[in-house]
């Protein structure tokens, strides 16, 4: 079939059933391997704290990839055309982000396009994911699958969203800036780590310290909190982080100059 | 992970040196013994898994994922780091 609105696989109240792995499942797998295997050479090509920080920061970003993917493929069956090719863009930028892996001193270095590459990846993948959760809310008519969506969206998808493209954002004008210069400063990786970092302590802790304050009893699937209030709360934390960290971010007018200069 | 760590295990350039062999067979047992020990402590059965049991305990079991599966893959690391230094 070429399109079908996404089914859910396991309603709470139904008998529990094994979701059984198809061979898509373990091919892609394949992908994650490889990230991994990559992130590996970037933890041993320098041994220090920092570089410890940045390999935890960026394979929690691929780790989240993979359980974002994983958690919505067992929630929702799709078997048609144009989810597999979804599927395939997915992978794709798992890939890409796995290719864009490199040792510390290649990434320190803003004449290449690894950060870049990196972040842009993260948010292809988060848009696709983003795109899919969108699909379910809008077509689907099973209100539990609607509002599980939305508290995805709110709490996972938009707040790196945000994070990611603000880290594409940023290492593109880096990018963009230091073609012609022998060296950038390293200290822009870190940076850029930093992003990537916010969008976990937003998207993971922020609602983790919002079900502990609310403690509420129920299920991971039906129990809704205050989506609205989660919305406000990411988008006003990442204003504040943008505007609050001028040296860190060089803001949405700089991307309108350099959009200018190259218009 | 624990794939990520036996690849690094084995991609490796081989030293003919009976330590690199010591080395290679102990890292080998460590991703062994860590296999058997997630997936001893794993609970299989859906209705008593942390995901159904509430909200909180879903949520600090996906948290607590990530944490694992960066030690792994920092544990990969460093045995690829043992073998090759």
């Amino acid at each position: 079939m070429l399109y079908e609105v996404p089914k859910v696989r396991q309603f709470h109240e139904s008998p529990e059933t094994e979701h059984i792995v198809d061979w898509a499942d373990l091919f892609f797998d394949l992908t994650y391997v490889a990230a991994a295997f990559q992130l590996g050479k970037m933890f041993i090509s320098e041994v220090s704290w920092l570089a410890a920080f940045k390999f935890a920061v960026v394979a929690l970003c691929l780790h989240d990839a993979w359980r974002f993917k994983t958690l919505h493929d067992s929630t929702f069956c799709a078997t048609d055309v144009v989810h597999k090719l979804l599927d395939i863009i997915y992978m794709c930028s798992v890939a890409s982000a796995a290719v864009f892996i490199q040792p510390n001193s290649a990434m320190e270095n803003m004449n290449t396009s690894y950060a870049f590459g990196l972040s842009l990846s993260l948010a292809v993948n988060v848009a696709v994911l983003g795109v899919e959760k969108l699909e379910i809310y809008v077509r689907s008519k099973v209100l539990c699958a609607r509002k599980y969506v939305e508290i995805e969206f709110f709490d996972n998808v938009l707040p790196r969203l945000f994070m990611y493209a603000a880290a594409s954002g940023y290492s593109g004008v880096l990018l963009y800036r230091s073609r012609d210069e022998d060296k950038a400063p390293d200290r822009e990786w870190t940076y850029i780590v930093l992003l990537l970092l916010g969008s976990h302590v937003m998207g993971a802790l922020l609602p983790l310290l919002l079900l502990w304050a609310q403690a509420v009893p129920g299920t991971l699937f039906i129990n809704c909190t205050v989506s609205p209030f989660r919305f406000l709360t990411t988008f006003f934390s990442f204003a504040i982080f943008l505007q609050c960290q001028p040296s860190i971010y060089p803001g949405i007018t700089n991307i309108l100059q350099i959009a200018m200069e190259l218009g | 992970m624990l794939g990520e760590s036996v690849l690094s295990i084995i991609l490796n350039p081989v030293e003919d040196d009976w330590i690199y062999y010591c080395s290679f067979f102990t890292a080998l047992v460590i991703a062994q013994v860590i296999q058997l020990t997630h997936y001893s402590s794993e609970e299989f059965d859906p209705s008593n898994h942390a995901l159904s049991r509430d909200v909180l305990a879903g949520r600090l079991w996906l948290e607590l994922m990530a944490v694992f599966s960066i030690a792994l893959n920092a544990l990969g690391a460093g045995l690829q780091l043992l073998l090759t230094r």
